[in-house]
């Protein structure tokens, strides 16, 4: 589980891999290593793609406010649980979190 | 996008299965070149060097094998193998024994063996009869007759791979014909169909000739997009009626003959259900497509399939050019990239021999 901090800094296993085509509505997450594989919608892709570099979560949560036009908060509490559900499934490496 | 104004829907489709747009078929297909050594020169050949440099021994032949049948695992997907060469009989202990190892697999939906029909003994024979999944011997001829096949295949090789035909089809064994057509075979495609039924031949495919290997001195043999309709369409016109050899047609083109036949016609395969792995273990996305994109011993095959960039660049239908592009076909065919690559430099380039 996530602590849900906004200063914590996370970034991408370097197994996982985001790949997508646009034209096509679809989006894709891949852990080159285990071979799973995960269907996204943009919305989720786009916030994946926030954590390719080491980001904080409050640097990710004003992008993602401001690509799709909500406040700071309504991200925060949409995109909050589903970053918890990705690090639980190890999207993001361990011990990167930074304050 | 959003489920409501104020909300961003992130999550209600993330799963773990195989992607459907990705990999729509319930089989990926593998093309395995366990040796470049060959016994013939073919002068329409796609390989340039025929020694054993860089051979995978056989562990790592059999390292390879779990790698794909742990993709497929994954994927759910049944796996299907031609193992090729070269000339696989070269490594028949080796081809044996990967054979065997995939008999033993549950992946492992059948295999072909691709071979240029002049090693089969009896002994070799009896042990192809022993093996489970074996589906078919693939043979190649290039005509009708002995003077238009052995100008490519070299002296004597029709009457051998008729021969080869006949012990083959005295076992039991299932045979298939591959042809390559080009401007100095095709008046001969519909009379060696008509052969190959007559020897008992199950299976008759062809191929388009593309000038790489071996085969760039060919470079003039190259069909036009008019001659490869015209022989497409006899082919299609004999072939789409029931006869004792089975005519396969799944290749791009052969779809545009005609839209509501399910039975013609397939999908490029490249970066959709298939990998071609050299000798060496380099990987390709398809034997015609020679750029490597990995190596199955080195690499890891989920790395390779799901991280290519050129695997991606391919499968955008947006990344294609000329006709390709705007083709309403597109999501059943997309050309051969391999053509279009050969003939234009780019293999997202449009396919040259498509006649629409």
């Amino acid at each position: 589980m996530l602590v849900i901090d906004k200063e914590f800094a996370l970034q991408l296993n370097d197994a996982i891999v985001l790949h997508a085509i646009p034209e096509l509505d679809k989006f894709w997450a891949f852990n080159v290593e285990s071979g799973d594989q995960y269907t996204l919608n943009d919305s989720a892709f786009y916030l994946l793609a926030q954590f390719r570099n080491l980001t904080k979560l409050s640097t990710a949560l004003v992008e993602f406010a401001d690509h799709f036009g909500i406040d700071v908060e309504t991200a925060e509490e949409d995109c909050l649980p589903v970053l918890n559900d990705y690090y639980d499934q190890k999207f993001f490496k361990g011990g990167e979190n930074e304050k | 996008m959003a489920m409501h104004q104020k909300k961003v829907h992130l999550k209600s489709n993330c799963h773990f299965s195989m992607d459907e747009e990705i990999c729509p078929d319930d089989e990926f297909y593998f093309q395995w070149h366990i040796t470049e050594r060959c016994n013939l020169r073919c002068s329409h050949c796609y390989h340039t060097k025929y020694n054993g440099s860089g051979e995978l021994s056989t562990a790592d032949l059999l390292k390879s094998a779990d790698k794909m049948l742990a993709a497929l695992g994954k994927w759910g997907k049944r796996g299907s193998f031609s193992l090729t060469g070269g000339e696989p009989l070269i490594r028949k202990d080796d081809l044996f024994t990967v054979a065997k190892y995939l008999d033993g697999k549950d992946r492992a939906s059948y295999y072909d063996i691709l071979s240029n029909g002049t090693l089969f003994d009896d002994p070799i024979i009896s042990a192809l009869a022993e093996l489970q999944k074996l589906r078919r011997i693939q043979l190649s001829l290039e005509g009708s007759s002995a003077k238009t096949n052995d100008r490519i295949r070299g002296g004597g090789s029709f009457d051998a791979t008729l021969a080869a035909i006949r012990k083959l089809k005295n076992a039991g064994l299932t045979v298939s014909i591959m042809t390559t057509i080009y401007r100095s075979n095709i008046s001969e495609i519909i009379p060696l169909i008509d052969l190959l039924e007559n020897e008992g031949v199950d299976t008759f495919a062809l191929e388009r000739f593309i000038p790489e290997g071996q085969g760039s001195k060919m470079a003039d043999e190259v069909l036009t997009s008019d001659e490869i309709h015209d022989v497409f369409q006899s082919v299609y016109e004999v072939g789409r009626h029931p006869r004792r050899i089975r005519v396969l047609m799944y290749r791009p083109l052969f779809g545009i003959l005609d839209r509501d036949d399910p039975t013609i016609g397939a999908m490029c395969s490249i970066g959709t259900n298939a990998l071609t792995v050299m000798h060496d273990g380099t990987i390709y996305p398809h034997r015609r497509l020679p750029i490597p994109i990995g190596n199955i011993v080195k690499d890891s095959l989920f790395k390779i399939w799901y991280d290519s960039a050129l695997l991606w660049e391919i499968r955008n239908p947006s990344n294609l050019k000329g006709k390709c592009r705007d083709c309403e076909l597109i999501p059943i065919c997309r050309g051969c990239r391999a053509v279009a690559y050969v003939r234009t430099g780019d293999y997202l380039g449009e396919d040259p021999q498509c006649w629409l």
